[in-house]
């Protein structure tokens, strides 16, 4: 044992979170042990406040510390549209271009077979119960471009389209900024798949 | 496109080797266990981001090490650039293009290659695998939307079959077997099409160096086997064809949780005067034939890229006689770098020892050789 036992179980718990290694775990901690004893504290009791404090919204299904979350409840947004992400930073992305006035629905996550995800496991009930009063008009589907953001993106098409609601897709094409003959093949071919008259 | 030079750490047997190569032939001599094959493996993984020997990355990294690194000097006649792959036991392979990181696909036909391996005739007589590998390798060069198309096809494809498992078993989502059947028929129609396009190409060279090789009495046809049966004109009856498969077969499928028609399953039939090679050709039939598609592939991807390929020749001078060998040597021509292995000089021909640079290769090390 080179640690004394209290450091020795901080690198531990350190160890457990996601990127974080023994060496950064090691680093971190000896930078714990020096900082102001309230600082220390501060750390400790907001990760503790957000893990009591942050639940899923009721309505949308994204983190959120009210329920139902500052989206669902704002009154400026137009409750005619839903925009359906697979995660919450999904739904931060898109608040961050300010063009998007509308309302959320994240599914926590896509259809994915190997990882034992069907549609039961997304939150797809939920997003139903919210179509029943008539007020949506348009669904918009955002779950990633890869397989299983495909396949979830056309499994709710399915399911959307026979209740008579305007169902879209996030287009697909070429980055802004980007130059044509540095696109690959695929998002060419989609580009000009998708393509719009001007 | 040819190598200026070649770099490695930490591969194979190799702690580190740093060798210039010319432009022209290059010959790599020493005994067997020395090493020659493994510098012509970097050389190949450099230019597809993999190995030709093994799937598992890992083999290729010095025992006791945990990472490798494969770079070279690239010259296109315009400039040179340094590409290199690196390498870390449970990390993703790195890919850096003059110093900046790069996707696969950016490196993809880069470095052209053209690899003839002792065990080629296998790609005759061997699984249908073989032969689809033979055909991937070299569009995957060409073409960065069919790697991507077969990349995203094959995940289609274990996600698909994941699900043909829960249901076997009573669980999962029957309707989400059609979002997946979606996906795969479009990315499998893309495959087939490509697939159609390059064997047009290579079809008419294969042709001439087979009929070449036997002074005119073999005819080589090569034809795409569709995995449904039959071959529909037209990419959009190549997808409802595959289509009417899947269902045809959705209770097959089931029972055995596997995907059983596509592109995956799909084959290339080479005939020599309308038989098959794989099951009534000769050994020497057999032997020209490969050497046929390997001159094919040779030409279409210069034809395609602009670029003649950097030749890989495995240890082939034995297999190769006579009539065969001269047809290689008119082909590689002044024009493609070449790296050849062999155990002696004497082996060689006398026409690869002209205007040739040559290597010693011993345990792990390569030396020049002075040619005299």
């Amino acid at each position: 044992m080179y640690y004394a036992q209290p450091i020795a179980r901080l690198i531990d718990e350190l160890t457990k979170l996601p990127g974080i290694g023994p060496k950064t775990a090691q680093r971190l901690a000896f930078h714990l042990l020096f900082q102001p004893r309230e600082e220390v504290q501060a750390l400790a009791e907001s990760m503790m406040v957000a893990r009591e404090k942050v639940k899923y919204c009721s309505v949308c299904q994204n983190l959120t510390d009210k329920d139902p979350c500052a989206i669902c409840s704002a009154s400026g947004r137009d409750r005619s549209l839903i925009c359906v992400v697979e995660e919450p930073r999904d739904v931060v992305a898109l608040e961050r271009t300010r063009d998007y006035k509308g309302l959320y629905h994240v599914l926590q996550g896509a259809i994915s077979p190997m990882e034992g995800i069907g549609p039961d496991d997304l939150k797809l009930r939920e997003l139903l119960a919210r179509l029943g009063d008539g007020q949506v008009r348009e669904v918009i589907l955002a779950t990633n471009p890869n397989i299983e953001g495909e396949a979830t993106a056309m499994y709710m098409a399915r399911l959307l389209k026979p209740m008579g609601l305007r169902v879209t897709r996030l287009a697909r094409g070429l980055p802004v900024g980007g130059d044509l003959e540095y696109a690959d093949e695929v998002t060419l071919s989609k580009a000009l798949e998708g393509r719009r008259e001007i | 496109m040819k190598l200026a030079s070649l770099g490695l750490t930490n591969f194979r047997n190799y702690r580190r080797l740093e060798m210039e190569a010319g432009p022209g032939v290059n010959v790599l001599f020493g005994r067997n266990a020395a090493g020659k094959t493994n510098v012509l493996e970097s050389i190949f993984f450099l230019a597809t981001s993999r190995s030709h020997r093994t799937h598992q990355d890992q083999e290729l990294v010095l025992w006791g090490e945990d990472a490798m690194a494969v770079r070279a000097v690239l010259d296109s006649g315009y400039g040179q650039i340094q590409a290199e792959i690196r390498y870390q036991l449970d990390h993703r392979k790195q890919i850096r293009l003059g110093g900046s990181a790069v996707r696969i696909t950016d490196l993809l036909g880069r470095v052209p290659v053209v690899l003839f391996a002792p065990d080629d005739l296998q790609m005759l007589k061997g699984s249908p695998a073989l032969r689809r590998r033979y055909l991937d390798l070299f569009l995957s060069q060409t073409h960065s939307g069919y790697f991507n198309a077969l990349q995203s096809y094959l995940r289609v494809i274990t996600q698909r079959n994941g699900l043909l498992r829960q249901l076997r078993e009573g669980g999962g989502s029957p309707g989400t077997l059609e979002v997946w059947d979606e996906q795969l028929l479009d990315y499998a129609a893309t495959i087939v099409a490509h697939r159609l396009d390059a064997l047009e190409m290579i079809q008419e060279r294969a042709r001439e160096a087979q009929a070449q090789l036997s002074e005119e009495r073999e005819h080589l046809t090569l034809s795409y086997v569709f995995s449904p049966g039959g071959l529909p004109e037209g990419k959009e009856q190549v997808r409802e064809a595959l289509a009417a498969a899947l269902r045809e077969r959705r209770r097959e499928e089931l029972a055995r949780a596997q995907t059983t028609v596509g592109p995956h399953r799909d084959d290339l039939a080479v005939l020599i005067n309308g038989v098959e090679a794989r099951s009534f050709g000769s050994q020497g039939q057999q032997r020209s034939a490969v050497l046929a598609l390997k001159l094919a592939e040779m030409s279409y991807l210069r034809r395609r890229l602009g670029t003649a390929p950097v030749l890989l020749l495995d240890d082939v001078t034995s297999e190769l006689d006579g009539g065969r060998r001269g047809l290689l040597l008119d082909a590689v021509g002044r024009e493609a770098q070449t790296f050849i292995t062999c155990t002696t000089l004497h082996d060689l021909d006398p026409r690869w020892l002209e205007a040739s640079r040559l290597y010693q290769v011993d345990a792990g090390e390569v030396r020049i050789h002075s040619n005299d």
